[in-house]
């Protein structure tokens, strides 16, 4: 029977059917199948086939037009009712509005951070092909990962490798030069690097030519900023710079700024070779030290495996013994990976999602809650024939509507915050940022996504009422919901509270860390460095500061405490156990030190004053004297393969690195034979600093008049330490107060509507004699239950997390049970506040009136 | 009230002629039999979908049959709105014809 029935081409049937409604389908198609067959009989295949698809092709346009016409129709119906329902519950809507529209606003700020961290270094055009070398350095039993490589690497690669088709290194960190011109001096960061960082990296020029880089040591390249800043509106290209009154340099070239997004950032370059005049001749021919980083190109589809081994051997080749093996470490990865700000952005995307998701749980609340006074519209639409499509259809609509108002507004919620957001995260982002596609696309995602999780709930809800008990009793259905309404708010407090404990925790380790005692007292330190003609008169220098009433002691060091990075192995001494290998730091120092620092012995005895060094007399700290473990450590002999010490005291622990790091084995020596004094720390008196500094910088530049005086204080530079965790705290202290605000929101317009409900038990209650405080009890203790249960699933989470969270700190707070409790006692004091809002009214609301129908 | 128009009114008389079988393909037969024109089926439901929400025709589901693919067939009955309308375009028609003789057109 199927077969001999003709079938009408299929495709154009599928593609009528798309366009029909349900009983269009049944009445067009079914009509446009019958004249197929009565085509087909009476005429042929092909002529009915030609009728069949001249049919579709004028049915579709009807049908969308038709169709247009009608859900126009209805869409102004929904959207009357839509706007008559905000409008009747002003309070609720505005709750509700409100609420979307800071989770909006703060997913919106979250995406743009995201975003702009996502974006570092995606401007690089090569950046696909770039890689960084780094290396493992193998000490024994354990392994380091650097982010560095033997300077003499990356030439030789360069020249040996088809596949690497340029490289370029750069020196770690920047150094601080004088730089002159004829009328202006400043003291700037210099970066020294291979000319060919210009051709790897896309730092194109405003001025000059990159190729003038390569053309001897004694050029310099400026960015557009420092350009202005030295030359002002004059082309700098040919001028002369001279940097610490020594050479003089040519400028070849002025190049852009380079963007905030980059992990290669710099003002002034000049060339790598340069270093051969400044530091040692062959430094950067060694195949040992790591002071450099070094970037290739690669060739596409080379075997990262294979080149891995043949740089390995090539590092073996020139130095047999050497423990360090390089390789190869994708460019792009740079950042996020090796930068660990993978990490922050799961974190504040994290945040921002549970800030998003207790939005949408007010909203589920607030809309089911309220439904029912819509469940006799639904009944009454219904039995006037609405399928239950149309029903969801209208209520997704209808949040729909709501969510792309809230954008709206938290777009104007962004405009206004953004300056507190920039100033939390130091980035240069701009209200302009935020029509960035990827944002454009991310903003209407989570208009999407709300608008689908809010609506989800009261669509399925609303829809699924049966007309006929929803307009025999309608009054019922508002209690409906009561059950998955407390979990909804059990799951946004538990939410709420993680978020408080983990603030709770950060600050708490941050506020650990700054009071920590160093080991030494970092106020009151200024210090200086010592350059110029200051090297050769630095005992002329101290002897006329220390007249200065307001200056105690001045001491002279090789490195700021804030991190000395100087350190070896391979330290011998009697009864080593041949498997202790430590890692240890040197710090050179004169023998005020201990004085000027404040920093305590432990054992044996200090350098003696006055003397110019101290030959191989050393100290140590505690933890070097606890790897040591010898009974009689005063006078024992620590050796290298090139030298002995003798040690001659113990000082007591104190932190020479970030505090977050562990405190290392330490020698402290006494000879600035083996490495030149850099700075000269002043402990000063408390008083008049300002006239104690001005003093310095009077003697200062009596002995080097070349150069400005430049000074610092030591604790401020621990303050910028904790900039970047401050940072976080005050971004995770926003977004928990916002979280809390907006939770605060949906139970507040929750209570209120229980409160409502609840208004002739009330009346009820008040005229048997109940007073205002028990009914305001009755009311409270139902959300207190429901927050205290919230604690429950908070608590093991938020444990996991911090925990976690701290294993990064060695020394660390521990998560005792008060701050748990503390967050805990701080919700229910919220929530309790927010609720006894409405409870109080309720409580004090005249019966009679309540009363008044019954 | 508003005359009706040239399709309508032509949709409308199909309705009214073809009584108890009156959906898009014997309209389409009616009006191919009549005018000897080719009209497409949506050129039909348009005028027709007219005619509903003026409240001339009713639309009222019937069974499915076979050889529309098992598919419901939907017809159309004339109300008496609809047979008034009719009545006045005629009227309107013999109004206008009466002044014009069919020679003096030749």
């Amino acid at each position: 029977m199927k077969k001999t029935s003709p079938q009408p081409p299929r495709l154009a049937r599928w593609l009528a059917s798309l366009f029909l409604s349900a009983e269009d389908r049944q009445e067009k198609l079914g009509d446009m199948e019958e004249g197929y067959i009565f085509e087909y009989h009476s005429k042929s295949q092909k002529r009915a086939r030609t009728w069949y698809l001249f049919q579709t092709a004028k049915i579709v346009p009807f049908s969308i037009k038709n169709a247009l016409l009608w859900s126009f129709t209805m869409f102004k119906n929904y959207l009357k009712i839509a706007i008559r329902n905000l409008k009747r519950h002003t309070g609720y809507s505005l709750i509700n509005i409100a609420g979307l529209a800071l989770g909006m606003a703060c997913c919106l700020l979250i995406l743009s951070w995201i975003r702009d961290e996502m974006s570092t270094d995606t401007f690089h055009q090569k950046a696909d092909s770039l890689y960084l070398v780094r290396s493992f350095v193998h000490y024994g039993s354990h392994t380091d990962r650097g982010s560095g490589s033997v300077p003499a690497l990356g030439p030789a690669l360069k020249g040996e490798n088809p596949e690497v088709l340029n490289a370029a290194r750069i020196n770690n960190g920047q150094g601080q030069h004088l730089l002159s011109t004829k009328d202006k001096k400043f003291k700037e960061d210099v970066q020294m690097a291979d000319p060919e960082i210009f051709e790897l990296f896309t730092l194109p020029f405003v001025k000059g030519n990159p190729e003038d880089t390569k053309k001897g040591v004694h050029v310099i390249v400026l960015s557009e900023r420092m350009a202005a800043k030295f030359f002002g509106k004059e082309n700098p290209i040919g001028k002369t710079l001279t940097m610490d009154n020594e050479r003089d340099f040519e400028v070849v070239g002025v190049m852009q700024d380079i963007p905030h997004n980059s992990t290669i950032s710099f003002d002034i370059w000049v060339p790598l070779e340069l270093s051969r005049s400044l530091w040692r001749p062959n430094y950067i021919d060694t195949w040992f030290n790591m002071a450099f980083r070094t970037y290739v190109e690669m060739d596409a589809g080379f075997d990262l495996g294979a080149f891995n081994k043949k740089i390995f051997n090539r590092v073996r080749e020139s130095d047999p013994n050497t423990n360090i093996e390089p390789f190869l470490y994708p460019f792009k990865k740079v950042y996020l990976e090796m930068w660990g700000r993978m990490e922050q952005i799961r974190i504040f995307g994290a945040i921002g999602l549970l800030i998003l998701v207790i939005a949408c749980i007010n909203f589920m609340n607030l809309t089911t809650a309220r439904s029912a006074k819509r469940s006799r519209e639904v009944g009454l639409r219904k039995v006037l024939g609405a399928y239950r499509r149309q029903v969801l259809r209208q209520f997704f609509g209808e949040s729909l509507l709501l969510t792309l108002v809230s954008m709206l507004l938290a777009v104007g919620l962004v405009w206004i915050f953004l300056p507190v957001f920039r100033s939390l995260t130091f980035k240069p982002l701009h209200f302009g940022d935020l029509f960035h596609p990827t944002l454009i696309a991310g903003a209407l995602g989570i208009v999407l996504f709300t608008g689908f999780l809010a609506g989800i709930y009261p669509a399925v809800f609303l829809s699924g009422f049966r007309p006929v008990s929803v307009l025999k009793n309608a009054a019922s259905s508002g209690t409906k919901g009561a059950l998955f309404r407390k979990v909804l708010v059990v799951i946004q407090f538990s939410i709420s509270i993680i978020l408080i404990i983990g603030t709770a925790v950060i600050y708490g380790q941050v506020n650990y860390m700054k009071s920590k005692s160093l080991g030494f007292d970092k106020e009151h330190l200024l210090y200086l460095p010592v350059e110029g003609r200051l090297k050769n008169s630095y005992a002329a220098v101290k002897q006329k500061l220390l007249q200065n009433p307001g200056i105690q002691s001045v001491s002279l060091t090789t490195h700021s405490p804030t991190g000395i990075y100087n350190n070896g192995q391979d330290w011998d001494w009697e009864g080593r156990d041949p498997n202790v290998n430590p890692l240890v730091t040197y710090f050179g120092v004169d023998a005020d030190f201990l004085d000027v620092f404040r920093i305590e012995m432990s054992r044996g005895e200090s350098f003696v004053k006055g003397t110019p060094h101290s030959g191989d007399k050393v100290l140590i700290n505690e933890t070097f004297a606890g790897i040591i473990n010898l009974e009689n450590i005063i006078g024992t002999r620590i050796s290298q393969p090139d030298r002995s010490l003798r040690i001659i005291g113990v000082v007591k622990d104190f932190h020479f690195t970030p505090v977050s790091r562990e405190i290392g084995p330490i020698i402290i020596y006494h000879n600035p034979l083996v490495r030149p004094y850099r700075y000269m720390f002043l402990r000063l008196n408390p008083g008049d600093v300002s006239q104690t500094v001005s003093f310095v910088g009077q003697t200062v530049k009596e002995f080097n008049p070349d150069f400005p005086f430049t000074y610092r204080f030591l604790d401020e530079d621990y303050d910028r330490m904790y900039r970047y965790a401050d940072r976080e705290m005050g971004l995770v202290q926003m977004f928990t107060i916002l979280a809390v605000v907006i939770s605060c929101l949906g139970l507040f317009g929750l209570a209120a509507f229980t409160a409502e409900q609840r208004t002739k038990e009330i009346g009820i209650r008040k005229v048997l004699g109940a007073s205002v405080s028990g009914i305001m009890v009755m009311l409270s203790k139902e959300y207190a239950k429901w927050v205290l249960v919230a604690n429950i699933i908070a608590w093991p989470v938020a444990y996991f997390f911090m925990h976690s969270w701290l294993r990064n700190y060695y020394y660390r707070i521990s998560l005792g049970l008060p701050v748990f409790l503390l967050s805990a006692l701080a919700a229910l004091f919220i929530a309790q506040l927010t609720v006894s809002v409405q409870a109080f009214k309720a409580a004090r609301s005249n019966p009679v009136r309540s009363l008044r129908y019954e | 009230m508003k005359l009706l128009s040239r399709a309508e009114e032509i949709i409308l008389l199909a309705v009214f002629c073809l009584k108890e079988n009156a959906y898009g393909i014997p309209i389409r037969e009616f009006i191919r039999e009549k005018t000897r024109t080719e009209w497409s089926l949506a050129q039909i439901y348009e005028p027709l979908n007219k005619l509903r929400e003026k409240g001339y025709v009713l639309k009222y589901k019937d069974q499915p049959t076979p050889e529309r693919g098992g598919r419901h067939k939907f017809l159309y009955r004339i109300t008496k709105k609809g047979k008034t309308a009719l009545l006045e375009i005629r009227t309107v028609h013999d109004r206008v014809w009466e002044s014009v003789p069919k020679k003096s057109l030749s």
